[in-house]
């Protein structure tokens, strides 16, 4: 299952006078099977990006095809988007609405006209995929619920759908760090299952540990798409686009500029921690 | 007289008769001008123990004292709150007005500051978070980080001796969580605010004079962030992570390779580390 975005654009308040381009002329496609990571600031299309694939904002031009057909055509079953793309909203916990865990995670599959063992079966492996304990939160009000159990309340609803491609805005914004590395190792999980990911995150560390290619956005233009390791090598690019970088490239440049001599090319910390072993291991034993 | 004296807080979000306490008899103290950051995975009680600061919270059981006056008392509720600003996480969610002016003299109108001085003020508080020229401007326009200073702008425009930032930087991109994290430091060093920042941010967690971790409920250590960070059974015992420093320091330990002492910052990392060459 692939989705192509080809030459899309987009205005917020098209025809008034606080019109304003939120996208240019984005192409890009998602093969099945990736991970993808969306880096921008606050304001560059992310978000917007993820409206138009989700099919709630329509492209003023250009189209959007899963599986070669654009969703936006009038005989597109939209079911069918809704089926194979999951999408997490940003603060997807908001949108909890029904009385108990239980009834708010099955929402979705009740909806696919499946049979109750089915949905039962869906909604407790999503409840307990995303760490949560199927028998202790089932009959929870999700209001009792703390705000990192929310969300993932929340997004236990769109797994039980089953997606095939997982497009997850600011996931992990607002997480602890014991959550947000579990919630990440959950995502590869679903990543090395077979699911498609997308995912924007201000969280630079996160997404170069995870994705196998980086999109950034920049005033509405989809400026590099590529590898990690080829974007994190233009150090003036990303210095120019104020994004930074992850935390183990920035202790690899700073060494380096003091002379120590690594590869320049690490940016997760594994490979950063063997480096420094290389590098300083036996001489001060 | 400390500027916040809390004891023995208990708190449920379920009523009286159930025993799941979100928070468990909290002792907390702040003298005026100190910067603590309170730490702890989701759902320790970090939220719920700020908002009985300024009271968004009622007290349900112990004894709370804002700058020496009691929460359990109605009539101080107002001037509490002007004692007591608190910021968010999503700036959207804070705006009241389409105009920044607007916007943040709604607090002065509330507290009945004399109309023809409304302008100086929310010009000043404009120009303490580095906005100022933005007072005919919509909040809609502006980056993350903007947005944020001007929600903490029509927090400060009241004058609060204390100011909770309950995770305002988790939204924001690195660009805007710096702008915050310099006008956070600018308060507390040259206007001598007393600043409670909620993050789970460890380098933003290095600022602080000083770190309370919470667990279940519970403060279970306080204390300055050079001992409460490079102390891994600690924070794995609250379920949190390490900064990456102090991470790789202990990994490199591990590896026969001893670092002088724990760095808590890239910089002291990396300045150790030549020391080592």
């Amino acid at each position: 299952m692939s989705i192509v975005v080809e030459n899309v654009s987009y205005r917020y308040a098209a025809g008034t006078p606080l019109e304003s381009a939120a996208l240019k002329q984005i192409s890009f496609t998602i093969q099945p099977g990736e991970f993808i990571g969306i880096l921008g600031h606050t304001g560059c299309g992310k978000s917007t990006l993820i409206q138009l694939i989700a099919g709630v904002l329509t492209p003023a031009t250009g189209r959007i095809l899963l599986d070669g057909k654009d969703i936006n055509q009038r005989d597109f079953k939209r079911e069918y988007l809704r089926k194979k793309v999951g999408i997490v909203f940003q603060f997807p916990e908001q949108q909890l609405f029904e009385m108990t865990v239980e009834r708010d995670v099955s929402f979705g599959p009740r909806q696919l006209g499946l049979p109750p063992s089915e949905v039962q079966a869906r909604t407790r492996q999503a409840i307990q995929s995303v760490g949560l304990d199927y028998e202790t939160v089932r009959d929870l009000s999700p209001l009792t619920l703390s705000g990192g159990e929310k969300r993932r309340a929340a997004i236990a609803g769109i797994l039980a759908m089953e997606p095939e491609i997982l497009i997850l805005d600011e996931p992990i914004a607002g997480l602890d760090p014991v959550t947000r590395k579990d919630f990440m190792a959950f995502i590869r999980r679903l990543h090395q299952e077979g699911k498609t990911i997308l995912m924007v995150s201000h969280d630079i560390d996160e997404l170069s540990a995870f994705s196998s290619r980086l999109l950034v956005l920049d005033h509405g233009e989809l400026i590099l798409d590529n590898t990690p390791e080829k974007i994190f090598a233009d150090k003036a690019r990303l210095s120019e686009l104020r994004l930074g970088v992850s935390q183990p490239k920035e202790i690899v440049d700073s060494l380096r500029e003091k002379g120590i001599d690594l590869p320049s090319d690490i940016f997760r910390y594994e490979p950063l921690l063997t480096a420094l072993i290389n590098r300083f291991g036996g001489q001060n034993e | 007289m400390d500027i916040i004296e809390a004891k023995n807080l208990f708190y449920t979000y379920e009523g009286e008769a159930s025993q799941r306490y979100s928070l468990e008899g909290i002792d907390f103290r702040m003298k005026a001008g100190e910067f603590v950051v309170l730490l702890g995975q989701n759902g320790s009680g970090k939220s719920t123990l700020a908002k009985h600061f300024n009271g968004l919270l009622p007290l349900q059981q112990g004894n709370l004292y804002i700058a020496g006056l009691d929460v359990r008392d109605p009539a101080n509720l107002w001037d509490i709150r002007r004692k007591c600003g608190m910021v968010f996480q999503n700036p959207d969610n804070q705006f009241i007005s389409s105009v920044i002016e607007e916007d943040i003299a709604f607090g002065l109108e509330n507290y009945d500051f004399p109309p023809e001085q409304i302008a100086a003020e929310v010009h000043k508080a404009l120009a303490l978070v580095g906005m100022a020229g933005f007072e005919k401007k919509s909040p809609h326009m502006l980056s993350g980080g903007q947005k944020q200073r001007v929600a903490l702008a029509g927090v400060l425009a009241i004058s609060p001796e204390i100011i909770i930032f309950d995770e305002s930087t988790a939204m924001l991109d690195i660009q805007g969580r710096q702008e915050i994290l310099q006008t956070i430091q600018q308060l507390h060093q040259a206007e001598h605010k007393s600043i409670i920042h909620i993050t789970h941010r460890m380098e933003e967690a290095v600022l602080a004079d000083r770190i309370d971790l919470m667990k279940a409920g519970r403060i279970v250590a306080s204390g300055p962030p050079r001992r409460i960070l490079a102390d891994l059974p600690l924070l794995t015992s609250a379920n949190l992570l390490p900064p990456l420093p102090v991470r790789l320091y202990e990994d490199l330990r591990n590896a026969g390779i001893h670092l002088a002492e724990c760095p808590l910052t890239i910089h002291e990392l990396t300045e150790q580390l030549c020391r080592l060459s």
